[in-house]
């Protein structure tokens, strides 16, 4: 092994790496910068629309309004609902959208009531349509007013204390901070972003260094110097690696950029907004974790592209790795962290999936770390022997 | 000593066979030092495959062959930093100068510092490409490109070259600089495998020559005694591959 020629190699990847702007740019840096902020505004696009639907006044359609003049009085006075004309039959009317939702009282309501019966309702409405479950949801606050109004009418005509019928008074209190919640918002939705853009990151450049090698004949000339086959691996490796953690740096960077800036806040639901936040430090130990990844991956790329004869067969080979890294990190969904047992640890990618999760839940726990370093570890060193094996199969080198 | 040797390559019985398809047969050529020897074939005879060989990139699978006094199959390192080698397919880094790459190259073979520039500002002016050291290899012209191959071949200052086609798709001018080229080098004390289906070429500037044929070599020996009789290397070719033939 000979450092000088190893890094002879590396500087020479990273100046045709770094003078390919284009390709760094467009495949790399851009994506890496602008996916966080898709990713994240996605869920702001849906909590916008739910906030404009509920500022909206809905339509709704009353089927014999005349038998409850008090519900109508209350409906009228809640705002958030605005009668129109029933046209035609209430089912029609729903599914046509002449109103959001049909409210329909029984011919004996008023009289039911006035008798103390159950007075009859029936709701029409759409339940694949966001504007009538909306309308639907509003009503039933509106419901809910009459009915409290009708057992307050009631209990004081028989001088009952309203109490005697509400044996329980709720308070629900919410223990986690601002903090915890977002990691767990955060837990969700960035570990298997976080692999697939660490996944994909370096891989133009590994197959550039290998199977772009090939394709562009300039192999034999390489494999003729002095420089041994694993040092000329071994220097392309650490280049490709240097161009994965670019990519996962910048990938950081933006997430926070993003996160403390301009998609932070407005998450959750209306009612209860949530602001995400991400520290310094949580950056920081992220990136060290994805680093393993970058390393374990940058082997594995360099591996499967050296195989292929032409960039098209390489593309065709890095695709089942992708596939690997999402498979591996979406099966982090079906796990609940608490309950995620060591051996779980000792699946590839998985692991570090499970790890970014616990990290940004601040539960990290040092055996699950140590095993998937461990783990990772000697996978990184596998695909290292193979792409260096590979390199020296003249079979594979040579294909025609 | 090794490279005291009369034979600077010796190739000794060399047999490649891909799968089950005989590349080459049992083939064997010892050029002296100092001369350019022709390995002279239709297209598919064995060309590159024997520079392959010698240039171990490929091992064979039977024989053997010594250059410069090593051992293709046991020093293979030493064997590497005796020879320069031009492969037929000129394949440079595009987004790399031809100062770079050749740069590249020669550190690769252990060349350093001051030592390294020097050698390349005169292998640049050697091969006339000062004026295009610092282009980038994607805008250069075939011509140059090829000039930059050949520099980044013999960089390291080897008593061997193994040339493969070096003229094929060159213009008359760039192929006639990489002729003379070669001329200059044997007068420099080079020793040089040089593969061609050029016979004006070869005929102009070889020394020796090895006929090779289906991976076969029908002739090895003097380019004189080959013509000997005949209108020329042309006609002596195809009169040996006829002759084959029968
Ligand atoms: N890597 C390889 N795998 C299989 N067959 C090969 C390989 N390289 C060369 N050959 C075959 O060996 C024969 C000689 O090829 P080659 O040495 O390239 O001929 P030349 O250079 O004289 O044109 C050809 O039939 C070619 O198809
Ligand atoms: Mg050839």
């Amino acid at each position: 092994m000979s450092l000088k020629h190893i890094h002879t190699v590396f500087r020479k990847e990273i100046l045709d790496t770094v003078r390919d702007r284009r390709t760094l740019l467009a495949s790399v840096l851009i994506p890496v910068m602008l996916m966080p902020a898709m990713i994240l505004g996605i869920p702001l696009l849906f909590a916008g629309t739910e906030v404009r639907l509920e500022e909206q006044r809905q339509t709704i359609a009353i089927i014999n309004p005349a038998e409850s003049p008090e519900l109508l009085d209350l409906l009228i006075a809640s705002d958030s609902l605005i009668l129109v004309e029933l046209v035609g039959g209430p089912v029609d009317t729903v599914r046509n959208g002449n109103a959001s939702i049909v409210l329909e009282l029984d011919d004996q309501f008023g009289e039911s009531l006035s008798r103390e019966k159950p007075g009859n309702l029936t709701i029409y409405f759409d339940a694949s349509s966001r504007r009538s479950t909306t309308a639907y949801s509003k009503l039933q606050v509106v419901l809910g007013q009459f009915n409290r109004m009708i057992i307050n009418e009631r209990l004081e005509v028989r001088e009952i204390d309203l109490d005697v019928i509400r044996p329980l008074e709720l308070f629900a209190l919410n223990v986690a901070t601002e903090e915890e919640v977002s990691g767990l918002v955060l837990s969700l939705i960035l570990p298997p972003i976080l692999a697939m853009l660490v996944a994909t990151g370096g891989m133009n450049a590994a197959m550039d260094m290998t199977v772009g090698e090939k394709e562009r004949h300039t192999l034999e000339a390489l494999l003729v110097t002095s420089a041994k086959r694993w040092d000329l691996v071994a220097g392309k490796f650490l280049a490709v690696l240097a161009v994965t953690l670019l990519t996962t740096l910048v990938l950081i960077l933006s997430l926070g950029f993003w996160i403390q800036g301009p998609l932070g806040s407005g998450f959750g639901s209306p009612e209860q907004s949530l602001s995400l936040s991400f520290s310094f430090q949580t950056s920081l130990i992220i990136f060290g974790v994805l680093s393993l990844l970058a390393v374990m991956l940058s082997g594995l790329s360099m591996a499967v592209s050296t195989l292929a004869k032409s960039y098209r067969e390489a593309g065709n080979y890095v695709a089942p790795v992708i596939f690997l890294v999402l498979a591996g990190s979406f099966a982090a969904f079906g796990i609940s962290i608490e309950d995620a047992s060591l051996n779980l640890f000792a699946i590839p990618i998985l692991n570090i999936t499970l790890i970014v999760e616990e990290v940004l839940l601040n539960t990290l726990d040092f055996s699950h770390l140590l095993l998937t370093m461990g783990v990772t570890a000697v996978l990184s060193l596998i695909t290292l022997y193979f792409a260096a094996w590979v390199f020296k199969r003249e079979g594979v080198l040579f294909r025609t | 000593m090794p490279n005291e040797g009369i034979h600077v390559i010796e190739a000794k019985s060399i047999t490649k066979k891909f799968k089950k398809f005989v590349a080459l047969d049992s083939v064997s050529f010892e050029p002296r030092t100092g001369e350019i020897f022709g390995l002279l074939g239709l297209n598919g005879a064995g060309k590159t495959t024997t520079q392959r060989i010698v240039s171990t990139v490929f091992k064979p699978t039977s024989g053997e062959a010594l250059v410069n006094g090593f051992s293709i199959t046991t020093q293979a390192s030493q064997v590497r930093k005796s020879i320069g080698f031009v492969p037929t397919e000129v394949g440079l880094y595009d987004r790399l100068t031809g100062r770079e790459v050749v740069r590249y190259f020669g550190r690769l073979n252990d060349m350093d510092g001051r030592d390294l520039e020097e050698r390349i500002d005169a292998v640049f002016g050697i091969l006339s490409l000062g004026e295009y050291a610092d282009r980038r290899c994607g805008e250069l012209s075939r011509g140059n490109k090829q000039k930059i191959a050949i520099a980044r071949a013999i960089v390291h200052d080897p008593p061997v070259f193994l040339f493969d086609e070096p003229t094929s798709g060159l213009d008359v001018l760039s192929a006639r600089s990489v002729i003379d080229f070669m001329k200059k080098s044997r007068d420099d004390g080079k020793t040089m495998l040089y593969s061609t289906h050029v016979m004006s070429e070869a005929e102009e500037i070889c020394d020796k020559i090895g006929v090779i044929h289906d991976g076969r070599m029908l002739y090895t020996g003097g380019l004189k005694e080959f013509i000997e009789g005949k209108r020329g290397l042309e006609d002596a070719f195809t009169n040996a591959l006829r002759v084959n033939a029968k």
